[in-house]
């Protein structure tokens, strides 16, 4: 047997922007176990809900992390508009879901210049940032902010998108579909991208279950689920099957995360022409009084929103599960057997966000 | 469409003897749900504890209360990807989980507050969660 022994992998770390620590346990260059450490930014924002206004809180909820800010916000405004039982108004539904797209396109783009960098391929990753940045633009036009928005509140929307705004946005994802054409052809087509993801960090499809993958990480796997599926806000309204691979490797979450983002493009194309008129928030009258559970597909994944009111302005409880949190078992089964060197790219394809994981 | 069906497809909550979290979960696993995740809250004088399953859109939670001092059986040997959670248990709200397959004794959060949402849980509990944790810098 070879010697043992072990690697620090982060906090610090040229592939990671946020710190998790991996205890590498080595044979040679392989790596036989993978010992996670989460913790060093953990931010306490569930217990802050405690000293926050119920409306006051979708601002903390926003910043558990800076990429699914939108969705955050989302998640929480709903789980309190069921306590409460508001029903918001059809085109506040609409806007969520057009905004929610468009972050999951920011999101995965950004993800693949990332993944691009880690494994060297720095014109990839340029190329790949981009594109994000014409999203970057589209949230900045409509919302006045590029990382949080700020728009969505309890009971609805705080801003709307205008016939000229959905023009631009429309003409900006055209823009974005063509400036993609290369790019996935250079993450299916390019020699140095399939030798470093092809057959690397294989999850099968039962080993994705049992140890609770979501999102990407386990339609990749083989699974189709999505919770877009499950019809909350304005997806009900419209058409698609959720994105399934079953290779369970890292070119197939790779894969995974390119058509959905092709998906996302497509979402919008149906949901701006159905915008409904009318109102884009509801009164909200009262205060929380019960729990819910509120379900939402972020683009890692299936995030849950509980919240518990006790008829105050200030709930009782207040808990996120980020579906990066959820990954890490099925990153440390991965990277069990893996070479040393395709640790980044194996760290990459859950696309962690300790800033979530963290709260 | 009404409020309700715009709710989740299906979700119900289930209170249960602690003694009998095992077996729940077992019988989620052979009826083939996943495991979507557990939490904590605190009450008054005890901790309760959430477990959530799905499966295709079926949500189903288990729910059980831990008096302060008391123990819970792990999961673990079940759904192995339990531990985050309940060492995030451990951590945050000092309920003691026994035969926990991966058990970070405390130190899973680097927390400057010990038990945070539930100060002085080491004490209740007799022998300390996280006696490390107390005082330690983030």
């Amino acid at each position: 047997m070879a010697n043992r022994t072990v690697v620090p992998f982060g906090p610090q770390h040229p592939v990671l922007p946020e710190p998790i620590h991996l205890d590498l346990v080595l044979e040679d260059e392989k790596v036989v176990e993978a010992i996670p450490s989460i913790g060093f930014i953990h931010r306490g924002l569930e217990k802050l809900v405690e000293k926050r206004d119920f409306i006051d809180y979708v601002y903390v909820a926003e910043r558990i992390c800076g990429i699914c800010s939108f969705m955050h916000g989302m998640g929480y405004c709903m789980a309190v508009e069921n306590v409460m039982g508001i029903e918001i108004p059809r085109r506040a539904d609409f806007l969520r879901t057009t905004l929610a797209e468009l972050s999951r396109i920011h999101n995965h783009t950004m993800w693949m210049g990332l993944l691009a960098d880690a494994f060297g391929f720095e014109s990839l990753f340029m190329h790949s940032w981009r594109v994000r940045e014409i999203v970057l633009d589209v949230f900045e036009n409509i919302t006045g902010g590029r990382v949080i928005f700020s728009v969505c509140k309890v009971g609805g929307m705080r801003r709307d998108i205008d016939a000229a705004q959905a023009e631009m946005l429309l003409t900006a994802l055209d823009r974005v579909e063509k400036e993609l054409e290369p790019l996935i052809s250079a993450f299916s087509q390019e020699y140095t991208v399939l030798h470093r993801l092809t057959g690397v960090g294989v999850l099968s499809k039962q080993a994705a279950l049992d140890l609770g993958a979501l999102g990407p990480m386990l339609r990749a796997s083989g699974w189709s689920l999505d919770t877009r599926k499950l019809g909350y806000a304005a997806y009900n309204d419209l058409s698609f099957d959720p994105i399934v691979e079953t290779a369970g490797d890292c070119m197939a979450r790779t894969q995974v995360r390119i058509r959905e983002t092709l998906q996302s493009i497509d979402l919008i194309r149906q949901a701006v022409p159905k915008f409904p008129q009318g109102d884009i928030a509801a009164p909200v009258k009262g205060t929380p009084s019960g729990e819910f559970f509120a379900r939402l597909e972020q683009p890692r994944g299936e995030a849950i929103y509980y919240v518990r009111g006790n008829g105050t302005r200030h709930l009782d409880r207040f808990r996120v599960r980020t579906p990066t949190f959820a990954n890490v078992p099925a990153l440390v089964q991965t990277l069990q057997g893996c070479q040393l060197a395709d640790v980044p790219m194996l760290v990459l394809t859950i696309d962690p966000c300790i800033s979530c994981t963290e709260r | 469409m009404t409020l309700d069906e715009k709710r989740d497809v299906k979700r119900t909550i289930t209170e249960i003897e602690p003694v009998s979290v095992v077996e729940r979960a077992h019988h989620m696993k052979s009826a083939g749900y996943r495991m979507v995740e557990m939490h904590c809250t605190r009450l008054a004088d005890a901790t309760e504890v959430n477990y959530a399953f799905d499966l295709a859109g079926d949500f189903q939670v288990f729910r059980t209360r831990i008096p302060d001092g008391g123990t819970l059986p792990s999961v673990t040997g079940i759904f192995s990807c339990a531990f985050l959670y309940e060492n995030e248990m451990q951590d945050l709200f000092g309920v003691r989980v026994t035969d926990l397959s991966v058990d970070y004794k405390g130190r899973f959060y680097k927390l400057r507050t010990a038990t945070p949402y539930h100060p002085g849980a080491c004490d209740d509990a007799g022998t300390a969660a996280a006696p490390e944790a107390a005082g330690k810098e983030g």
